[in-house]
């Protein structure tokens, strides 16, 4: 018992305003689940990123300054252009930088989202809080706003802030302003991808932890989402590419088959050649054998190079990549930070001197004895086919929409109002 | 008035959970009665303006129902009826939490948490999470939550279900005390009638979503003219013959006579028929209705 016992006292302090009530929420949600040791982990692991991401822009700061220590180690990996000329390509490396640290968080981010998640509306479920919270003054959109707003700390911890300072230091060690001009869009286009991660996960697992009140199956449904949509996606899209690719070689070679009947020498199963004995034909019909066999491994070459090209083609009409969840997550980030346009700086700077080589090459060593690629005609654009997303971007934005729509509905379903029977 | 409402209307499909009700009530302690699915909890509901209603209009505290609903929450406090908590806290940060909620700052909510706690008798068990309460310390938790903000109007929906008489004692008390004592405004639903009792001044009856009976507790229960309960020492078959020839009326309740005297009869008489039956008067009182006779008549049923 208390000495002094005062009894009931009334208060008078000062009140907030209704317009932060949510922020309450995600600073409690984001005190609680800093409790857990397996978030702070996870957040320690997921800042390793940023800082091979800071030391990337600090030796490129560097190069740009001709600092020899890094001149040295970066001359023998790099094309000489970028060594000549960094600050032409800063904007592209920047970018691409970039590119790789929010690919890496993009993983952690789900991850995190895993682990963060699950408890958030399930458990007010399981302990019946939503009476607590919805009888004090609070919207329903408050609620929301908050649980997404733990989510949203979390991830701009890990992505959007290291991403931030990482800027920062870069700009530091270029002692050039003019880098801010270069690559400003970085910092609003990182914040904005990071937004885009957190409104659309962060309402995904919300969704999902409102359907059910045990934690464990949100944690289990969201790993099966984000894992079977990328399993789906590869398996589909490696099905149509390998599908395409023969049909295009077979019916090439079935072409250059009816145009190049086979000599004596050479029987045909299916499109497949199979040479008869030496002994059995005379050298003229060797000699005509040979040649043919030359002549249909250099078509079988090029119809396989033509279903590259038109592989190329279609990637850009490809669907199938679509029903990856944290690829659609990707092309998004792809977008925002300009990526495809820094890999076609970099691709210029590759294949320009590439297709210059190749006649240099073809006068020293005779043109039958080039390797392929340097005979090839010039791409720009080949490295940002190879590491970009190229089907268009509207698309991962209309189904991270559609997700995004069906979440707050199963979310406004779910987490009712108490204008309802008991 | 504490609040006001006229003819309000509310409907979930097909049933009608309140029928143009109309009441007015002035501060108080208010006991809100009614058997199961008469609305009580649906006009707690629209009290705190968390539902919308069909029809009608109504103000709480001065406040439009309608309009200004976070207002009124803002100056509500309301403990539900249900086992609900805020989950992976102890009792204090539960309370300072609510607080928060209610737009406090963090450290005067904290503050205020170990005040109400301290009023409502959770000591060191504050600092346990909620999840390891018993039935009787997670009601006054939920007290302490709804009265941390100090509000102007306290809801209390069956604040004594599942506690020991002891505790079931001292909620009563605090319920009381923050009606009587500290100025403020209290609903009290509940279906324990003597719970009602020892806290309300007034009641209100519900009964299919409309209101049955409204007033002060001390005029519903008024004495009955001519009407008294008599215990006597020996047989009772003289003396009721003798009331009944008198055109009065007299039945056996336990040991107890329910005596109606007949017109123009005064209550001397009964000593004179008892004296005449040879019997002796033990026990005489006017009759008065109790609150569950009067609560049982408004809802319809016999006593």
């Amino acid at each position: 018992m208390p000495i002094f016992d005062q009894g009931y006292q009334h208060w008078k302090g000062p009140l907030t305003g209704h317009a932060w009530r949510w922020l309450v929420i995600a600073r409690n949600g984001v005190k609680a689940q800093l409790s857990g040791k397996l978030v702070r982990i996870l957040l320690f692991v997921a800042w390793m990123p940023a800082l091979v991401l800071v030391l990337a822009l600090v030796a490129w700061g560097l190069l740009e300054q001709r600092a020899e220590s890094v001149l040295s180690v970066l001359r023998p990996i790099l094309p000489p252009n970028l060594i000549q000329n960094p600050q032409e390509y800063r904007s592209a490396v920047w970018t691409i930088a970039y590119s790789f640290f929010f690919k890496a968080e993009l993983s952690f981010s789900l991850l995190l989202v895993m682990i963060v998640g699950p408890n958030l509306i399930s458990r007010d479920l399981r302990m019946n809080a939503l009476p607590l919270y919805f009888s004090r003054p609070l919207r329903r959109s408050d609620y929301f706003l908050g649980k997404l707003g733990i989510i949203g700390f979390y991830l701009a911890a890990i992505a959007v802030v290291p991403a931030a300072v990482a800027y920062l230091v870069g700009v530091a060690f270029s002692l050039d302003m003019s880098v801010i001009r270069d690559t400003h869009r970085l910092l609003w286009g990182g914040a904005a991808y990071g937004l885009v991660i957190t409104v659309s996960a962060g309402s995904l697992m919300l969704a999902l932890s409102s359907l059910t009140r045990r934690s464990i199956y949100v944690g289990l449904a969201w790993a099966g989402f984000c894992f079977l949509t990328m399993m789906t996606s590869g398996i589909l899209t490696e099905v149509r590419y390998e599908t395409d690719r023969a049909t295009t070689v077979q019916e090439g070679m079935d072409k250059w088959l009816a145009d190049h009947p086979a000599p004596a020498g050479v029987e045909l199963m299916g499109s497949w050649p199979r040479l008869k004995s030496a002994s059995d034909l005379s050298a003229a019909e060797r000699e005509k054998q040979q040649k043919w066999m030359q002549d249909w491994r250099a078509a079988r070459r090029r119809q396989q190079e033509k279903a590259e090209i038109t592989k190329t083609a279609d990637i850009r009409r490809d669907w199938r990549p679509v029903v990856s969840y944290p690829s659609n997550l990707d092309r998004i980030g792809d977008a925002l930070l300009g990526t495809d346009a820094a890999w076609v700086t970099i691709g210029k700077a590759i294949e320009r001197p590439r297709t210059t080589l190749g006649p240099i090459v073809a006068m020293n060593i005779g043109p039958h004895q080039i390797p392929p690629e340097l005979t090839e005609p010039g791409n720009d654009r080949r490295l940002a086919e190879l590491m970009v997303w190229q089907f268009p971007w509207g698309w991962s934005a209309a189904v991270l929409g559609g997700l995004l729509l069906l979440s707050l509905l199963v979310l406004t379903s779910r987490v009712k109002s108490l204008d309802r029977l008991k | 008035m504490l609040f006001r409402l006229n003819n309000i209307t509310k409907t979930y499909g097909r049933i009608t959970a309140l029928r143009q009700l109309s009441v007015e009530v002035a501060p108080g302690a208010i006991g809100l009665l009614g058997p199961n699915g008469a609305g009580k909890t649906t006009l707690i509901r629209t009290l705190l303006g968390l539902i919308g209603i069909d029809s009608g209009s109504g103000e709480i505290l001065g406040m439009d129902i309608r309009a200004r609903q976070l207002d009124i929450r803002q100056a509500v406090g309301f403990m539900p009826e249900d086992e609900c908590l805020f989950p992976a806290v102890p009792g204090v940060g539960f309370v300072a939490y609510a607080g928060e909620l209610c737009g406090m700052k963090a450290g005067d909510a904290m503050q205020r948490a170990h005040e109400v706690l301290n009023y409502v008798g959770l000591d060191e068990a504050r600092y346990r999470p909620v999840e390891s309460y018993s039935t009787g310390m997670k009601q006054r938790l939920k007290l302490a939550a709804a009265i941390v903000h100090d509000p102007r109007l306290l809801i209390l929906d069956e604040p004594t279900n599942g506690m020991d008489p002891a505790g079931r004692k001292e909620m009563i008390e605090l319920a009381r005390d923050l009606a009587h004592g500290k100025g403020m405004s209290l609903i009290f639903s509940s279906h324990l009638l003597p719970d009602v009792e020892s806290v309300c001044d007034h009641v209100l009856v519900l009964g299919r979503g409309s209101l049955l009976a409204q007033g002060a507790i001390k005029e519903l229960k008024q004495a009955h003219p001519g009407a008294f309960e008599v215990r006597l020492k020996g047989d009772p078959a003289g003396f009721l013959a003798r009331i009944r020839a008198t055109g009065g009326e007299a039945k056996l309740h336990a040991d107890t006579l329910l005596v109606q005297l007949g017109d123009g009869h005064e209550p001397e008489s009964l000593w004179r028929m008892a004296a005449e039956a040879g019997e002796q008067i033990r026990y005489l009182r006017p009759q008065r209705s109790t609150l569950e006779e009067v609560f049982l008549k408004a809802v319809g049923e016999k006593v």
